[in-house]
């Protein structure tokens, strides 16, 4: 097996479901994220030349996000007949879905992809707002707005969220509460 | 109540991290292997074309600087008896594209000759030998080739290229030279994308392929172009992509992995080996002709026959079905729908031909299923044929027949076929 292969192995298995939860809250849906990351996988190891697992996993979240935001032309298509020969595209897990998980999920729902991606990287991806404006290719100040629109949408859905004052987002308040993805 | 955003969103996160997804996603990676080394090799061979060209160009350079084949000392003077009399375009010549025009068929020798089968599925990759065959009367020397490419024209415009595939193979003569009457052959497998719209593949309809090759002959290179060769894409209008197909495959194999089923349902993994039945089919047909597009008709290509000097009275499907399977899950099943039954009255040792319906279309897509018909995405496959009966009496010596009447399926025995 080539060193590609044992890397490309060693990745899905050990940070395989932690890139698939990062993609489902992107693009909310269980087997679309799984989708995107098997294609953002497929784009890293086919480039080459890459070895370091951390160094692999960052190019894999870059290239889903960038697949989440490029468009859903060709996934879209797949969504249009994939009911005709597979299941329902989310199962629920082995625990029941809580209703503030749901209500959550909702609440991203209505986010336009843009204010999604900076919602998730900015309080899943703990990146700052300079992180994320890097990421995404925007202004510091586009991504402020996403945030703040986007946050208020969701508040909107789910009543008032926790937020800091930390990364220009002033309206809301975080609470920096979670230890690991 | 306030919500913490980020443990929110850790919650939601999480509700993906199970063993099935974790199941779902180490069962891709050989697949996943699959799709990387198939990227790498298309960059590959895309690097290895590339240099092909550049040795074309620096060889002609050289002749150039030397005064033409006649004026210049080293490897790159030809000999005499083995200049070759192939007028066409300068070379290099551009790489054959969209906009590059059609090129005319060149004259002289050697000639190209092109071999491919009539008509290709759209979408599907096509087989096709460029044959260089020497037709003057003294030896070449074939010191190289390489840039195969095709086209496909359609109203003197170059309309599709080459796109996946990839393959090419082909040798030399073993001593360098191409005798009167000889062929070297180059074989490529190619698809070919539309022109106009390069993100897919060519749409059915009637076109000829043109091919080119540039062949290094006695110290120049130079380029030689076929006649037109005949060339139909059969198919759907809308296009469909391997991946698309891949995908939907895929989903139907982790359905399937959960799903039992009596065979021949869409989607499940059924249990075959019931014992010895009491119905069987043999297969006719070759492997190769398991492999044809949905609707397809095998004549004659398999026989009923019972097992252990039983007899049996029945009334069959007036075809049998060649069931594709993969990984042990049903993934093609042809659509039927009789309107008539053929009796069936078999003594022992009798047998009973009928013609073997084909398909390439994944089930529960297409006809019998719902939306388009989605291509079964290139690979191996296993093959059993299906007879469906309503059997009404069957029995063996010394048996009393029960006299009831229900339905049967007989089957073959698997073989493997190649979906190309």
């Amino acid at each position: 097996m080539a060193q590609w292969e044992q890397a490309l192995d060693e990745l899905v298995r050990t940070r395989g479901t932690a890139l698939v939860g990062y993609a489902y809250l992107l693009c909310g849906d269980r087997r679309e994220a799984e989708d995107l990351v098997q294609d953002a996988l497929v784009r890293t190891f086919a480039r080459g030349r890459l070895t370091e697992a951390a160094a692999l996993e960052g190019y894999v979240r870059r290239t889903v996000l960038n697949t989440y935001l490029d468009g859903f032309r060709r996934r879209r298509r797949w969504a249009a007949v994939r009911h005709l020969v597979a299941e329902a595209p989310s199962r629920p897990g082995p625990e029941a879905p809580s209703s503030a998980r749901v209500d959550v999920q909702e609440a991203l729902a209505t986010l336009s992809p843009r204010q999604r991606a900076s919602v998730v990287l900015r309080f899943f991806e703990d990146m700052t707002v300079a992180q994320v404006a890097d990421a995404l290719a925007l202004s510091e100040g586009a991504v402020k707005r996403y945030l703040s629109d986007g946050i208020r949408r969701m508040e909107d859905h789910l009543g008032p969220v926790h937020a800091t004052q930390d990364g220009g987002t002033q309206d809301v308040e975080i609470v920096t509460g979670r230890s690991g993805r | 109540m306030r919500i913490d955003l980020e443990r929110a969103l850790a919650d939601v996160a999480a509700t993906v991290d199970d063993d099935v997804t974790a199941e779902r996603m180490s069962g891709q990676v050989r697949h996943m292997v699959t799709r990387v080394r198939r990227r790498r090799a298309v960059r590959h061979t895309a690097q290895g074309v590339a240099s092909v060209g550049a040795v074309a160009v620096i060889g002609v350079a050289a002749t150039s600087l030397g005064g033409g084949p006649q004026g210049g000392p080293g490897p790159s003077v030809p000999p005499a008896t083995s200049s070759p009399d192939v007028t066409g375009p300068p070379v290099p010549a551009p790489a054959l594209s969209c906009t590059s025009g059609v090129p005319d068929p060149t004259t002289g020798t050697p000639a190209l000759e092109l071999t491919a089968a009539s008509e290709a599925e759209r979408g599907r990759t096509t087989t096709v030998e460029g044959a260089l065959r020497n037709t003057g009367g003294r030896d070449l020397d074939l010191e190289g080739w390489g840039m195969f490419e095709l086209v496909a024209v359609a109203e003197d415009r170059v309309v599709g290229t080459m796109a996946g595939g990839g393959e090419e193979s082909g040798s030399l003569p073993a001593d360098g030279r191409l005798r009167p009457g000889d062929a070297a052959g180059l074989t490529t497998t190619t698809g070919f994308a539309s022109c106009e719209d390069p993100a897919t593949t060519l749409a059915p309809g009637e076109y000829t392929l043109v091919g080119r090759l540039l062949a290094e002959l006695g110290g120049d290179v130079v380029e030689v172009v076929s006649e037109p060769l005949p060339f139909t894409v059969t198919g759907p209008e809308r296009e469909v992509s391997a991946l698309e197909s891949e995908r939907a495959l895929e989903s139907l194999l982790t359905v399937a992995e959960e799903t039992d089923g009596p065979f021949p349902v869409c989607g499940t993994k059924p249990w075959l080996d019931d014992g010895m039945p009491a119905l069987e089919l043999d297969y006719v047909a070759g492997a190769s002709d398991l492999v044809a597009p949905a609707g397809t008709a095998v004549p004659g290509g398999v026989t009923l026959k019972t097992t252990e000097g039983r007899y049996a009275i029945a009334n069959a499907s007036p075809l049998a079905r060649v069931v594709l399977l993969r990984d042990g899950v049903v993934v093609g099943v042809p659509f039927l729908d009789p309107e008539d039954l053929v009796d069936v009255d078999l003594a022992a040792g009798e047998t009973q031909p009928f013609d073997l319906m084909t398909t390439t279309a994944l089930c529960g897509t297409g006809e019998g299923g719902t939306g388009e018909a989605l291509p079964l995405p290139a690979g191996e496959y296993t093959a059993i044929a299906a007879l469906d009966l309503m059997v009404k009496e069957i029995g063996g010596p010394g048996e009393e027949p029960d006299g009831s009447t229900y339905p049967y399926t007989a089957v073959s025995e698997p073989v493997q076929v190649t979906l190309p």
